[in-house]
């Protein structure tokens, strides 16, 4: 019995839009959610105060530090890393067994899940080199983890910076170093950006990582060999234990605004890059 | 001259960081993991179901079968309505829907997995619990919540995938007398699966690798499920759960249990990249 | 109870004290044991052998599940680690804990 193809359709079509209101539903309520429960508790004193009483009052403060300094650290030695690979990858070679290789640890290293991450970064630089739970463990962590995404885009962006710049620059003269750094990396700086961003935002979400490295002390840390809390990990402990559920809605809101706002400034970026070179 | 072929090297080293790295996190989670699996035997480690580290029993057989249902349950629930959602937008949907809707998928890709797995305790394990039975935390709220969690990833490559069939050959499909739908799934999804079925992977290997969620719904028992409303205990739960106070071969076998993750992460993910170089 | 018997393989586990706490609270059906400090107005703590998990039945031995908090250090000497177990140890310490729920070392 064959189905005539127009009530086939009308059946899929209504199967679809069903589904498909289903999962906006459910998207849409995880933000309502959120935000609903969560907003009315960022106001300037929860954001500037400490937590109290192990959490159960007070604010986020040293939590909002820790994850800025841990954050920070990551992005300042992926970055190097990260730029510099993208540079070599696409200004130095050709396609070869080095460029695939490379491109090829790094997707590997993408698809590193976090739990494996954190393991690795436990017993390295925790234990065996002996920092401890602290903000360097941590970064150091993070920074393996972000990695792949500032390689990646970061290749995209230079090699997004039309040739003939490069042309431009060795017909005046200029040696292959200096068109990168004067040219070449400014130009790919928005795209390069956008990376970063992107890392930053990966990086606020991480829980799992930061739990074994960095350790969830709650006072503000006040060197790299301290251990301290980020704000992923402090939802992680307030909602689990129940210690107070508006701070950790609070919480959640504010991450959940943060990773927003990151991501709108990288894709805002990137649409810059794409509205100068077409 | 010399100063450049410095800045080469220089360069050359950084861009072997992220091999460097792949690296050294293979060779310590292999080296604190292999004299267990060694001393306590491959076999008995993979296939036996009974994990007591404290007393010498290192089995991870219901992890690993757990894990697994886990993902699949995942896959069923995050393909099934992430590939719907993403038909009716790229063919059937306005195009200001679309415009709406990407923003929406970046937001609800970047909220933290904790938080995802935060809201399934909170409304899905109580309906499982006063609807279905069993105490709610479980193989189910695992896959719910999993599915959840890769769906604004599925949904965005298909979109993508879809998009980037040319139109050509729907027009030619719709010339020839076909409707929407039968162009759909018999022209447009076939010449769209070289983009979607890496992403399904991509998804499989994100549900894998989910830890703190995980934790949060699934209930960790450790025993083999025998039905969705079992609770169950993945390999990434199990080295969370002990990793904070397990030592001598306790501690080894959480590692071996990463070297287990690890390479089963590892073929999906060669496997994805393999699809997608071949288009 | 045999001292070989090992945990039930379908015995639901977590990571803290807190979310075993938060499982029992949300769950009718559920039981579950956490530090006698997390005990609050959600949850019932209930007698073992008829006796009730009070102070005084801790205090004077009735109440047979306790377990001492250990503090453990690689050695103790003079400064901040040996300070701290003095702390603990304190009337000060020993009253902060009490506040906390726990039940202070009788000397």
């Amino acid at each position: 019995m064959r189905l005539d193809p127009r009530l086939s359709q009308t059946i899929m079509k209504a199967l679809l839009w069903t589904l498909t209101g289903l999962t906006l539903f459910i998207l849409i309520f995880i933000i309502v959610n959120i935000s609903i429960k969560g907003l009315p508790q960022v106001t300037p004193e929860f954001l500037l105060e400490d937590p109290q009483d192990m959490g159960r009052a007070g604010g986020i403060f040293s939590t909002i530090v820790a994850t800025a300094y841990v954050t920070l650290l990551a992005i300042l030695l992926a970055s190097p890393l990260g730029v510099g690979s993208a540079i070599y990858l696409t200004e130095y070679t050709r396609e070869g067994w080095i460029t695939r290789i490379i491109r090829f640890g790094a997707e590997c290293l993408a698809g590193v899940p976090s739990i494996i991450l954190g393991l690795f970064g436990f017993v390295l630089f925790v234990m065996t080199l002996g920092f401890g739970w602290s903000i360097l463990s941590g970064g150091l962590t993070l920074a393996i983890m972000v990695l792949p995404i500032i390689i990646r885009t970061s290749e995209e962006a230079i090699k997004a910076v039309p040739q003939d710049y490069r042309l431009v620059c060795y017909s005046l003269g200029l040696s292959k170093w200096q068109t990168i750094t004067r040219i070449v990396l400014p130009s790919a700086l928005p795209g390069i950006s956008t990376g970063i961003m992107l890392s930053v935002g990966r990086s606020l979400g991480e829980t799992a990582v930061l739990l074994f490295t960095a350790g969830a002390a709650l006072r503000t840390p006040a060197s790299l060999f301290d251990s301290g809390r980020t704000m992923a990990v402090h939802f992680y402990i307030l909602a689990r234990e129940g210690i107070s559920m508006p701070n950790a809605y609070g919480t959640a809101a504010i991450l959940m605004i943060s990773i927003l706002l990151i991501n709108i400034v990288a894709y805002g970026l990137m649409q810059r890059v794409m509205k100068r070179y077409s | 001259m010399k100063k450049e072929l410095f800045i080469e090297r220089v360069l050359l080293f950084l861009a072997l960081s992220s091999i460097g790295a792949l690296v050294t996190i293979t060779v310590f989670i292999f080296w604190e993991g292999i004299p267990l699996i060694a001393s306590a035997g491959l076999k008995n480690f993979l296939l036996s179901s009974h994990w007591a580290p404290t007393r010498g029993h290192f089995g991870i057989l219901a992890m690993i079968i757990s894990s697994v249902f886990v993902t699949l349950g995942a896959l069923i629930l995050g393909v099934l309505l992430g590939l719907a959602c993403a038909i009716t937008l790229a063919e059937f949907a306005p195009e200001r829907v679309k415009i709406l809707l990407k923003p929406t998928l970046e937001l609800l890709a970047g909220i933290p997995s904790v938080v995802y797995g935060f809201l399934g305790v909170v409304w899905l394990v109580p309906l499982i619990r006063d609807y279905l039975g069993g105490p709610g935390l479980s193989l189910l709220a695992g896959s719910v919540i999993l599915g959840i969690m890769i769906l604004p990833t599925v949904i965005s490559i298909s979109i993508d995938a879809l998009s980037a069939v040319p139109d050509l050959y729907r027009d030619g499909s719709i010339a020839l007398g076909a409707t929407n739908w039968q162009t759909v799934h018999r022209v447009v999804l076939p010449a769209a699966s070289s983009g979607i079925i890496p992403a399904i992977i991509l998804g499989m290997g994100r549900a894998i690798g989910e830890t703190m969620a995980v934790i949060m719904v699934a209930g960790n028992a450790l025993k083999i499920p025998t039905s969705v409303l079992d609770p169950v205990r993945t390999l990434t739960a199990n080295i969370a759960l002990e990793l904070g106070y397990a030592s001598g071969r306790h501690r080894e076998a959480l590692f071996a249990t990463g070297i287990v993750l690890f390479v089963i992460i590892m073929i999906l993910n060669l496997t994805a990249s393999a699809i997608t170089r071949r288009r | 109870m045999s001292k070989t018997a090992e945990i039930s393989p379908i015995a639901l586990v977590q990571d803290s004290n807190g979310s075993v706490r938060e499982i029992v609270a949300d769950d009718p059906y559920a039981i579950g044991y956490i530090s006698m400090g997390l005990v609050d107005s959600r949850v019932k703590a209930v007698s073992v052998d008829g006796v009730a998990p009070t102070r005084e039945n801790i205090k004077n031995h009735e109440y047979k599940l306790v377990r001492r908090f250990l503090l453990v250090a690689r050695e103790l000497r003079p400064g901040p680690c040996r300070d701290f177990v003095n702390f603990v140890l304190s009337a000060k310490g020993q009253s902060l804990l009490e506040s906390e729920g726990l039940v202070g070392v009788e000397d």
